[in-house]
């Protein structure tokens, strides 16, 4: 902390398979939890990051890139962000821990933002097709609870 | 890691799309963070995760978030409100808080919309409903009325509201604030009144001296009991404030001039429709890009 140099500073952070990245400071300080550990000083030169591998790290490196130029619009920011959750729901879950782990509220709103739409207005049977879910409720179980929540099942598209 | 990557693409076609697969997500996010993906939802589309299976039951019986919606267009036909519909609709409500609230966990955000052109039905449950927030440490209130332009500001925010501890961002609109209730608001950082009446017109100035935290305030087309809100004197010790919106307030230029030398902090100012000012002038210790001005 008490170096002033004008050259850009560089942290590197070395992911959970044990993959060193190289970024700028002002980068990383995006993530809360990077931040927090650099202003604690308790982080030598190597940051480890043992939750984030290295092919999410990439990508998140990739969006936080993005994120820490003031040149782009807001729109640009919107059209860059939709873009980057159009990725398979597997990676998108992995996106969320580290996000999550890493602190970053924007990237993990917009990542929890696209597993919401995906569940948008479709029928049960569809979400748990699309997402695995294993019914382990009885017939009567289940009627019971969509007889509780029938208010909801209005207007659900067709699968 | 080799056979997991085989698992999950095991894909099936959907929508001509090749799609792959993944597990279900409670597997693999806390149920934290899928509550955090059931708040992108409606509320209608949120409950009905509760059929996918007991897990998935156990989250939406968890979620921390309530959001009621009565609108009167629900219970309207031929012209005409129906009240059984309403109360119908109003135990609803009660029977769906009354299952996901037996457990013991904290409401994070209670919201509610009411459009009715008479509270009377809702008034008993609505007390209920808040009583359930406020116990259960609530963070977030938004409380929004609708009625007939006529009884504008004819709601009384209940006095409880006013005294949530818990409470850090509130959010009003079409309301009337009593003068005579206990304002505790310690942890507030951001206050949003819109078409709210302040029955005592210090309101703004003791929550001002007393709990100066807050960073957020806006402020749009409400007054005080006979006149209106004495925004410079009432604003002035607000020493934290970052983002200021006004809307339809009546400050003169030299007493905005002196309510912005009081808030060093202002990053974000918005003034709409405030009649009596002619010339402004704004200055930031901040840069540039980070103090934005708009005057509509």
């Amino acid at each position: 902390m008490a170096t002033t140099t004008t050259e850009t500073k560089m942290l590197t952070l070395c992911t959970s398979d044990k993959q060193q990245f190289q970024i700028e400071e002002t980068i990383a300080l995006q993530a809360v939890t990077i931040r927090n550990m650099v202003e604690d000083e308790c982080a030598s030169n190597v940051i480890p990051l043992p939750n984030v591998n290295s092919k999410i790290m990439i990508q998140i490196i990739e969006y936080l890139k993005k994120h820490v130029d003031s040149s782009v619009s807001k729109e640009d920011m919107e059209k860059f962000d939709s873009a980057f959750v159009e990725k398979k729901l597997s990676e998108i879950f992995d996106i969320i821990l580290a996000a999550n782990y890493l602190n970053i509220k924007n990237l993990l709103d917009i990542c929890c933002q696209r597993v919401a739409d995906v569940m948008k207005n479709k029928s049960p049977e569809w979400v748990r097709r699309t997402f695995n879910i294993v019914n382990d409720f009885t017939a009567e179980e289940e009627a019971k609870i969509r007889k509780e929540h029938e208010w909801a099942f209005e207007g659900v598209d067709e699968d | 890691m080799e056979t997991e990557s085989k698992q999950k693409r095991k894909g099936s076609e959907e929508d001509g799309k090749i799609r792959l697969t993944p597990m279900d997500p409670i597997s693999q996010l806390s149920d934290h963070l899928i509550h955090k993906v059931l708040s992108f939802l409606e509320t209608k589309y949120a409950a009905r995760t509760s059929v996918l299976s007991k897990a998935w039951n156990r989250i939406w019986l968890t979620f921390p978030i309530i959001n009621i919606n009565v609108h009167y267009n629900h219970y309207i036909q031929n012209n005409h409100l129906l009240e059984s519909s309403q109360e119908e609709f109003l135990s609803l409500v009660d029977e769906s808080l009354q299952r996901r609230f037996q457990e013991n966990f904290s409401v994070s955000v209670f919201s509610m919309l009411i459009s009715l052109p008479s509270l009377e039905l809702v008034a008993p449950h609505m007390d209920w409903w808040l009583g359930i927030a406020l116990e259960r440490n609530v963070q977030k209130m938004v409380l929004i009325f609708c009625t007939d332009a006529h009884r504008l500001y004819h709601v009384r925010v209940p006095h409880a509201v006013m005294s949530a501890t818990s409470l850090n961002v509130l959010e009003l609109q079409n309301c009337t604030v009593d003068g005579n209730c206990n304002i505790k608001l310690p942890q507030l950082c951001m206050l949003t009144l819109r078409y709210v009446r302040l029955l005592d017109e210090k309101m703004l100035s003791d929550l001002s001296f007393n709990f100066p935290i807050i960073e957020d305030l806006v402020i749009r087309s409400s007054k005080g009991l006979n006149s209106d809100i004495d925004i410079d004197v009432g604003l002035a010790a607000f020493i934290g404030l970052k983002v200021l919106k006004l809307q339809d307030a009546m400050i003169t230029d030299e007493k905005f001039q002196n309510l912005m030398s009081k808030l060093p902090c202002l990053e974000d100012l918005e003034l709409i429709w405030c009649g009596s000012l002619n010339r402004i002038r704004i200055s930031s210790q901040k840069r540039p890009s980070e103090t934005e001005v708009g005057i509509l």
